[in-house]
Formats: structure tokens, sequence, C-alpha cells
């Protein structure tokens, strides 16, 4: 997982690859650096760390050029280290490549390339890259055929931007991994995603796997993989780059909390029509799943929370669906057949693994649907059909909004699929959409009333904080154990209430919060069981449920009060208030909230 | 001279004229003809060549924050914070580090147009002063205020309760220096509060009026936000315009082929209107709303996300955001009498006012001059009688 940044055009190019590796930064951010072509050459600069490091470098001011490479990056090959920070050279420092992605079979690449004399300063996978176009240049290729030819023989995913030396060009490719091209005015941009530059213009070009593109100051040529010239689509994005600014906030994941009940609006505005029951999803009329018998959800991360969450509604409303991590179901597939539904959800679009799930079974002949939140993602160019969770950029490294978004998309489209598989509604429709739509103004008053906050520094210090739920509410014990570790560091532990007291109750002290969710359906009796298990055994208890719970809220040792809703989206809710507590613990312990440690926002290695 | 491009909208006070609408959303964030009123602000100013906004917020402040940088994603907007409330002087005070040597301040919480801020900026540049004060004339000086002007100069700005009933007042639009800080470390502090205007004695320079021939309305008052309503749509719809076009219906919203939608009735974007209703001149439904079948709603404003069930009437009627008034609920027209701050306004214009996320059960009697204020629950087949107030909980 890394960002790349290229930026060709009239005028200084530093300032604006810097400003873009900083919009790419949620990418990765272990190390950093950047190539310009100018009158002396090719020149670099690199520095392991963040950003801010490779920024004091240049500050100097000694560096210019009009054509350059920039490139922030998360470790796959080797420690973050100066020297294996991209941009690479090749022997003679002539030709310098930033590369997002992995190149399998560098090993033998790098052999081959060392037996011919080529000497290697780095232990990444992207230094083969220069060394096979230097390989090229010297039989005497011209730039863009040495770049292609050294692309030929890449296996892997990638996406790669080099300069060479002497010719006023950036040559780029991508095969797996993002790319896209941004027009602006006497001005060029690639970058892995589209905020990189959208500074400085709207105007997109995705390009497809397999594509060269060729980009002077004066415009840019597309080739596909047989180097016949094509012609890309030029799109517009409605992204502002002040939808990526603070507004204000101390922080992007608490401004995407706030975002919830604007997202969420987005989300179900025109699909939910409380008033006459029924859904409404343009691409997928009723009848559209008829002959679908079982449902694969695949996911990871957060997302897999969402699958799971909408796995829990699928199933109580009889269909058939199971949920699985992506990287396992691409290494070990369950059987699917024609009348299967693979769903995968990824709020980039870009996920490796979900991807991987979503290849493994191209070629045959099941059905895939991409939930995802970028349009023109790869996930969307690779399923039969995507829907969109419209909850808007997100830059904060945990996801909050999208997870929300996701659930409420995946609940839409449950009624849909419960409708032509079954034949009928999800049980209490009526409540149900009448909940859907008053989502957007719960999780306002949710966010309005909060106690998150001090309830989060009462806890501070714990030993370990472990979140328990069943049914809906399970995905979101488990999704509030994932955002607490993510952003704090402390250990944090999502379980099944009713599998605490075969194992985990062994960790559960007084010293160990235990945070409990209440759906205010029928499955609340039993998890107040396990909560008075936990209670016996000294830990306090953070009952996360609205006033129909009222058993649980005078059982429990502190409560996370949620607006009452049907008892199926609860969990939504109750996962705001635990966004705002790990959001608060890790604000309250210094934590580098956006950009957690060692993670990246959306992981496109496998 | 250089342009003035910096404005600090003032933002952070509550409107506690306007409560109990404000428990939740700040005044800026309260609807006069389907928008809030800081949207007409933040145009304005756009308008008159303003490119850098500083907002000074508090009361509820996310709301602000949350809404502009959905509406305003390409305006570069600065936030800061007054923590408490102590005067619009205090306020300005917050922003000393976030603004040039010249500067515009505007209330984030009065209608104003393009022509206030240009002709107040305007009158500032073709002199040499020390600040420039847009001023009006107004039957009703007792509420804002008099301006005292010698020789064109203003002197001092009287309290709510000095000066005529007509004169010139004080409409919240201001050029100054940064001078106008050290002017306000001089000024003193009165029942708690540091107020603007006290400071514009203590300027070292001249300060002059501005008498703009623009718009201005300050909805200080629930039955105002009707009023001014129907003021904009019919003298200046240019001001709830989307462009070009004036978007009565937002493309968004489904309306059943039996409902009827008189003129001068505003739609917001994802509204449901349900067969045979009937939204009569001067309603606004904000975003979401959901109106049930048969329901009929006169000269109403309904807040955003805001659910009106089957055969409910509503008459001359607020209601906020997130509320839900139940089947065959009834809500007669004004006049109606209410207290605010003390004082019993007799006959305004206004049937009740139901507040954000109350919930007004199936076949409630709302007499006129009810409130009912948020969160509250009234429980089906109640009467909630005249000039009654139902606070935040429950009704038995």
């Amino acid at each position: 997982m890394c960002g790349i940044t290229v930026r060709v055009g009239d005028g200084d190019a530093v300032a604006e690859l810097l400003g873009g590796l900083e919009n790419l930064e949620y990418r990765g951010y272990d190390s950093a650096g950047i190539a310009l072509q100018n009158d002396v050459g090719v020149s670099i600069v690199k520095r392991e760390g963040r950003l801010d490091h490779l920024r004091e470098e240049l500050d100097s001011g000694s560096l210019h050029g009009s054509i350059g490479i920039g490139h922030t990056r998360w470790s796959t090959h080797g420690p973050p280290t100066d020297e294996n920070a991209h941009p690479h050279t090749d022997c003679t420092g002539e030709i310098a490549v930033v590369h997002n992605g992995i190149i399998e079979n560098y090993r033998e690449l790098r052999e081959e390339l060392q037996a011919d004399g080529h000497v290697f300063t780095s232990e990444t996978d992207t230094e083969v890259i220069p060394h096979l176009i230097e390989s090229g240049r010297e039989e005497g290729l011209s730039p863009e055929r040495a770049f292609r030819r050294a692309v030929d023989v890449l296996e892997g995913s990638y996406a790669i931007a080099a300069i060479v030396d002497g010719t006023d060009a950036v040559f780029a490719t991508r095969q797996g991994s993002p790319l896209v091209l941004g027009r602006g005015a006497q001005k060029y941009f690639l970058a892995s995603d589209i905020p990189a530059f959208l500074e400085h213009t709207d105007e997109v070009v995705y390009l497809k796997d397999g594509d060269v593109v060729r980009v002077e100051t004066e415009g840019y040529t597309v080739t596909n993989v047989d180097g016949e010239v094509v012609t890309r689509e030029v799109e517009r994005v409605d992204w502002s780059p002040e939808d990526v600014g603070k507004a204000g906030y101390d922080h992007y994941m608490l401004k995407e909390i706030h975002e919830q009940p604007t997202a969420l609006r987005q989300t179900v505005r025109g699909r939910v029509d409380s008033l006459s029951n029924d859904v409404d999803l343009e691409a997928f009329p009723p009848g559209t799943f008829s002959g679908i018998d079982r449902i694969h959800l695949v996911a990871m991360g957060t997302s897999t929370h969402a699958a799971m969450y909408a796995e829990s509604l699928l199933t109580e409303n009889g269909v058939d669906a199971g949920s699985y991590l992506a990287g396992e179901y691409a290494t070990a597939p369950p059987p699917a057949g024609p009348c299967t539904l693979v769903i995968a959800v990824s709020q980039s679009g870009e996920t490796a693994d979900t991807l991987a799930a979503v290849r493994s079974i191209q070629g045959t002949d099941v059905r895939t649907l991409a939930v995802t939140n970028v349009v023109g993602s790869s996930l969307t160019r690779e399923c039969d059909g995507s829907v969109f969770i419209r909850a808007g950029p997100e830059i904060g490294v945990a996801a909050t909004k999208t997870f929300s978004s996701q659930v409420l998309t995946l609940s839409v489209l449950a009624e849909r699929l419960v409708r032509d598989i079954t034949g009928h509604s999800i049980e209490n429709t009526g409540s149900f959409f009448e909940a859907l739509s008053r989502m957007p103004g719960d999780v306002q008053r949710l966010l309005d009333d909060s106690s998150a906050r001090s309830l989060a520094e009462k806890y501070l210090g714990s030993d370990a904080y472990f979140f328990i739920g069943r049914n809906s509410c399970y995905p979101v014990a488990l999704e509030g154990a994932l955002k607490f570790k993510e952003i704090t560091y402390e250990h944090a532990e999502g379980f099944a209430a009713s599998e605490l007291k075969h194992g985990p109750l062994a960790l559960v002290t007084s010293e160990t919060p235990v945070f409990a969710i209440f759906s205010g359906g029928d499955d609340d009796t039993k998890t107040l069981s396990n909560v008075k298990e936990v209670q016996a055994r000294g830990a306090p208890v953070v009952a996360v449920a609205s006033n129909s719970s009222r058993e649980a809220i005078e059982q429990a040792d502190d409560v996370l009060l949620i607006p009452d809703t049907h008892p199926v989206l609860s969990g939504v809710l109750a996962n705001v208030q635990l966004q705002l507590v790990a959001y608060h613990a890790a604000n309250e312990l210094g934590r580098a909230i956006d950009k957690p440690r060692n993670l990246a926002k959306s992981v496109t290695v496998e | 001279m250089t342009d003035i491009t910096t404005a600090v909208v003032l933002a952070a006070g509550e409107g506690a004229r306007l409560r109990p609408l404000t428990r939740y959303r700040p005044k800026p964030m309260m609807a006069v003809a389907n928008r809030p009123i800081i949207e007409y602000v933040l145009d304005a100013l756009l308008a008159a060549g303003v490119t850098d906004v500083v907002v000074v917020v508090g009361h509820q402040r996310t709301r602000i924050q949350d809404h502009l940088m959905q509406r305003y994603p390409a305006v570069d907007v600065t936030y800061v914070r007054q923590h408490h409330q102590l005067g619009s002087g205090d306020a300005l005070v917050q922003a000393a580090e976030s603004v040039p040597e010249e500067f515009v301040v505007v209330n984030g919480d009065n209608v104003i147009d393009a022509t206030m801020v240009r002709e107040t900026i305007a009158r500032y540049q073709g002199s040499d002063v020390a600040a420039t004060v847009a001023v009006a004339r107004s039957d009703s000086a007792h509420e804002y205020g008099t301006v005292c002007v010698e020789n064109g100069r203003i002197t001092t700005i009287l309290d709510r309760e000095g000066g005529d009933a007509h004169g010139r007042i004080n409409v919240g639009v201001y050029v100054f220096e940064d001078t106008i800080f050290d002017a306000l470390e001089r000024t003193t502090v009165r029942s708690g509060e540091l107020s603007l205007t006290d400071a514009i004695p203590y300027l070292s320079g001249t300060v002059v009026p501005a008498v703009p021939d623009g718009v201005w309305y300050d909805p200080a008052y629930p039955w105002d936000l009707l009023r001014i309503t129907e003021q904009i749509q019919s003298a200046h719809p240019e001001l709830v315009s989307e462009g070009d076009a004036f978007v009565r219906i937002d493309d968004s919203a489904r309306i059943h082929e039996t409902a009827v939608v008189e003129e001068d009735v505003l739609v917001g974007p994802g509204c449901d209107i349900s067969a045979g209703a009937v939204l009569r001149a001067g309603t606004c439904l904000g975003s979401d709303v959901r109106i049930g079948a048969n329901s009929v709603v006169n000269r109403s404003l309904i807040g955003a996300g805001t659910t009106v069930r089957a055969s409910a009437t509503l008459c001359d009627t607020v209601v906020g955001e997130e509320a839900t008034i139940g089947e065959g609920a009834t809500a007669p027209g004004g006049p109606g009498d209410f207290v605010v701050d003390g004082r019993l306004h007799c006959n305004q214009q206004l049937g009740s006012l139901v507040s954000d996320r109350a919930d007004v059960g199936a076949n409630v009697a709302l007499s006129p001059g009810a409130r009912i204020g948020p969160d509250a629950r009234v429980p089906h087949g109640n009467t909630v009688g005249e000039s009654l107030t139902v606070e935040t909980g429950v009704v038995r």
C-alpha cells in the first residue's frame, strides 16, 4: 500500500507533488520521496518517516523541475529506510521509478539483472523496474519501448511511473493497482487516488489494467496492452478539494463521525419510501435476483463487519447467506454456482483481498455485485453490477461513516434480495422502513447528546477493553473493538456474547471494562445474563442500549444511550457511540488518530 | 487600495428569542424560505468578493460546521470557537489571529444580500475612516438600539431600550481595521458581556455609517420565520434561486400525482408527498420531509427529516427537524399569543411551534400559541392548550 503522484506541465512541480503526497498520506507513511527532471538530469530526494521529513529537506528550495514523480510508502518489502524509500533508480541514476503494489517475480528478475552486472542498492521489489528499463536502453530501445518491455516481464499487481533523463515525459502503467490521470490547465497529473490532484483539476481519466500512458506538457497518449493508441473517456468528479478538509474539527475521523447524518441521508435518499414501504434501487428492479438461492458476502476489515450485519439480516429473513473474509475466500473458496450471488463490500473498491476473491470466481457463472463508495473503482469494473454507498470521501484511516452507509445500503439491498428470493418482505417491514428513514436523524440525536467522551476518559488506563453482542450486534462488537484497537493501540477484543464463557471470560477482571450492545429485541435477555457473568468477575459493564432495554440499563455500571429504533438497526446507532468512545480515548492518549501506526486506508496488497 | 476579501461571521450565539427551536440548532441554522440563515450570509459575502471566511462558532457549533462543509465545499472557511457566550465583541476577539488588517464583520443570524456588504465596503474605501457600520431606518429601533450620528460620524450606539422607536439602527454589517481589537481591550464589560458596538467610541479614527440599499431581515422571533419566508419569496426570489433557475420543487422530491402543491411552496430534496396531500401557499418543506396521505399543510415551515402522517392539518405552524406529527393531528392557524423573554407578544401570525425531534401523537390538537419543546412526546388524543409550553420530556 503506497501512493503515487506525478506532475507534468508548466511551472515548478515540487509544491504540487508534495501537496499530492500529503493528500495521499493516508495510503501509507513510512517514507516518502520525489524525483524531478531538470537541467542537470534526474534529481532525487527521499526520506524515511513522515512526509514532514521530506518537506524539511526540500524547504531549502534547491530542487526544481517541471516534471516530477513522488511516492509515499507503506512497507511491504524491506523496512522503512532512506534506501528503501522510492523513487528507485537504475545504475546510472538516469532512470527513476515509483511503484505501488507488489512485483511477485522480482527475485528472479533481480538475479538475472545482477548476473548482467546491475548493482542494487535497496531491498525492494521495485528496484528491478529501473534496471529493466536501463537494460532496454542499453540495447538501443527508445525510453517508451524500454518502459513497455520492462512492464511486459513483470508479474504481480502494480501501478508504476517512471522518468528517463533527457526525455520530457513520464511513462506510467497500471495492472491491478489504482492509477488515475488528472487533466488540468497546462498540466497533467497521475496519482493512486483522486484527492492527490483534486485541488488542481476535477477532470479525471480512469486508466484500465495494461494501459501505458505517456504524459508530456503538451498532452498525453494512452496505449493499450497491444500497443494500440486508445481513447479513455475524461470524466468529471463531483468531489471538491474542501470535501477533504477538516471543517473546524481536530481530526478527519471526528469530522467523518459527524458527517454521518448527511452521509446516511444521501445513502437512503430515493431508495427508501417509508410511506409505501418500498425500496427503489434503480439498476436493480424487482425480480433482478430471482433464481438466486445463496449469497456470499466477501470483504475485509470494517467492511467485513458490515457484511456480517447483512448476513444476519438476510438469514433472519430466510435467505441462505454467509459472510467471508475475502482473503480466505480467495484462497479457499466455498462451493458456488449459477444460483450464487457474491456481494463484494469494499469502501475504496481497491481492496486487493476483496478483488482477489472476486477474481477467484471470474470466468464461472457466479454473479457478482460490488458495494462500494468509489465510482469507477476496480471492484466496480470487475463485478457484474454495483451499488454505491454514497458516503462521500473518507480520509481517516479508521472507517466510520462508510460503515454506517454500508450497513444501510446493504439493508436496502437486503429487502430487494429477500423479496426476490423468498417472495416475502423483511419482517415488520413498516417499522423497518420507518427506522431506515429515521436513521440520519437518530444519529444526529445521538451525536448531540453523547456522553462517550466522559466515559472514554473514565475507563482510560484499563488493562483491556471487551465488546460483546449477539445477532446483528455481534458484528458491531467486533467493529467497536476494531475501531478501539486501531486508533488507541490498546488491547480490545470483540466477542459474540454467547462465546464469552467458552474462553474469553478468563481474561475478564475488574480492570477490563466490557461494552455490551443491546438491540432492544428478544435476544437482550440472553445478553443480559452474559453481562451478569462478567459483573460477577468484577468487570464494569457499559451498556450500549436504548431506553427500551430498561433492564440492561438498570443492570449496567454505565450507559451509552442510543435512540429507540427497530432492533435490527440498533447496532448502527450503538456503533456510532463506540466510534466516539474510541475517538475520545485515542485523543486523550494523544494518538495519531487519522494515521494510526502501521495502518493504511485502503489495503491494495494481499 | 487593496480589496477587502476577508470576513468574520459571528455565529456563536443561540438566538434565545427563538427558543425552544434553538436547543439543537443555533439561530444561524434556522431556515427561512427553506435555507438556513447563514447561507444567505455566505452567499452575500461571496458575491461581494469575499474569499476568506472566518466563522466564530459556539452554541451547537458542529451543526454550522457540518452544514457549511457540505453546502460550501469550495469556500475557504476557518472556524474559531467562542467557548462562552460573552457578547459580540468577545466573539470577534476570538478571530483576531485569523484576520488581515482590514476585514468585514457580519452577523451570521440575519438575512442579508450582497448589496449590504458591497456598499458597506465601498463606503469604507471611499474615505479615510477607522470603521464603517451599516445602518437602516427602522420603526422598531427599540428592539435594536439607535445609532447616534453627528456630522456624518457615528458617536455611539445605544442599547436596545435606549433611543427612540424611529431611527437608524445597526444591522450588523461592519468594516473594521485591526485597531478594533485594541478598542475592544479598552471597552468595559457590561452585564458579563463585551459588546462590539460598545467598542465603537474607543476607536481612534472616524466611524461612519453606510446606508446600503439592500436586503436585511432579522428573524428574531418564531413568527418572523414565517413572515420573512413570505417576504423573501415575494420580494426577493433571487435569494432562494439556484444559479439562474428558481427551484421550487427539488428534482429528487417525489410527489404523488393526486397531491396538490400550490404556488409559493418550496419542497426540498428527498421529500415524499403522498396521495391527496395539499401543500398551500407559504409552506416550505426542508429536505427528506414526508407528508402522509390527505394531510393539509398551510403556510407552515417543516424542518428536515420530519414526518407528517396521514390526515394531519397544520396551519401557520413551525415544525423543527426530525419531528413526527401523528395521524389526524391538528394545529389550527394563528393569531397566537406567546411569552418570550418575559414579554407577552399578542396576536402573532403563528399557530403553534413544534421543536426538533418532538413526537406529536395521533389526533393531538394543538391550540394557537402552543409550544412543544425538543424531544417532547405528546401522547395521542391530547389537547395542548393556548400559550402552553410543553418542555422536554413526556406529557402524561
